[in-house]
């Protein structure tokens, strides 16, 4: 009796799980990126992104297409598709990585939870295992994925060339934006 | 008999004009602000269907990387106006199921745009961007992402109701 008892919490709980087990996603993502050099600033945007993110076991991916970022000059935007980035070839930056602290996110409940990602970035045909803290913001409609970190050109074989350098710098700042809503 | 001081001889004259041009244009290239939407010649004039169909039946990179941040023009009905941003504006554009195609616009032309609707034929000019599915992004789907940019609203025909 006490067998079956326990069998039967265990598929209510497995179909309780199921039905809160929800993917979230969107193909309008924002994610922009600052980089500062000694002779000034320039920044793009990118409203194309593609993201995901399972509540049921925390994982987390973006597609990131590079030649979708839009530069505010035109020189630095043929310089970061062609020379830089060379988006012909490696059309797309991608992530894919995991809730470091998945069960302190409570999907059901409105809030900003602040939480750590962890995974592989890849980017210029480089990948690279990254942590970046970032925040879970939980409302009625969905959740908003925001983060701000930092990388290195140079982790992902981008060569900036030296009489480049005092206005290119090889730190970039990354902030992600991104708004998901469940999948049908 | 007058002395002629070094910056009034001719060919430092010449040469100052040379360094002044030569110094605007390069503050020209260097200021000129992006494109915030394609010009020029297509590299590809496309027939969107048959376009879409290649894809679907070459799901290699071979097949996307022919179009990889090049200018495509063809013509598409709308299928999805979602609201624009504060730095684009994104019209999804019909496509079979596995097939995703975004045409993205500058903020600048909201208001251009701000009557399309969806079942709207728009002629387009853009720099292209494709992503074949990716077994190891099964959480992001398994459709092409077609995803267009710099978009140059061409002509426009409104649908009939």
């Amino acid at each position: 009796m006490m067998k079956t008892d326990i069998s039967f919490l265990g598929s209510l709980l497995a179909v309780a799980s199921s039905l809160t087990a929800q993917v979230y996603q969107t193909k309008t993502g924002n994610i922009s990126f600052v980089n500062t050099a000694a002779t000034g600033s320039f920044d793009a945007q990118n409203n194309q992104v593609i993201a995901a993110l399972s509540t049921e076991n925390g994982t987390v991916q973006f597609r990131v297409p590079v030649n979708s970022f839009q530069f505010k000059k035109e020189l630095m935007q043929q310089h970061f598709q062609e020379n830089y980035m060379e988006s012909a070839t490696f059309p797309n930056a991608s992530f894919s990585g995991k809730l470091v602290n998945a069960s302190g996110v409570n999907f059901q409940t409105p809030g900003t939870y602040n939480v750590k990602v962890k995974g592989d970035m890849t980017m210029h045909g480089v990948t690279k295992v990254i942590e970046v803290p970032g925040q879970i913001v939980v409302s009625a409609t969905g959740v908003t994925l925001k983060a701000n970190f930092d990388i290195l050109c140079s982790d992902y074989s981008i060569n900036i060339p030296r009489n480049n350098a005092s206005a290119v710098s090889d730190k970039v700042a990354i902030s992600v934006n991104c708004a998901l809503t469940p999948r049908a | 008999m007058t002395q002629v001081k070094f910056y009034q001889k001719p060919y430092f004259l010449l040469a100052l004009l040379l360094v002044l041009t030569a110094v605007g244009i390069g503050a020209y290239l260097y200021m000129k602000p992006a494109e915030v939407k394609t010009t020029g010649k297509a590299d590809f004039e496309l027939n969107y269907a048959n376009w879409l169909s290649e894809l679907n039946q070459n799901q290699g990179d071979t097949a996307a990387n022919r179009y990889q941040t090049k200018k495509v023009e063809f013509t598409a009905a709308v299928a999805q106006v979602p609201a624009a941003s504060d730095t684009a504006q994104i019209f999804v554009l019909s496509s079979p199921e596995n097939v995703l195609v975004q045409a993205a616009f500058d903020a600048s032309l909201k208001e251009e745009l701000a009557g399309v609707v969806a079942g709207d034929s728009l002629h387009l000019l853009c720099s292209c961007g494709i992503t074949m599915p990716d077994p190891e992004f099964d959480l992001l789907g398994s459709e092409i992402a077609i995803q267009l940019t710099r978009c140059n609203p061409l002509n426009w025909k409104k649908t009939e109701n």
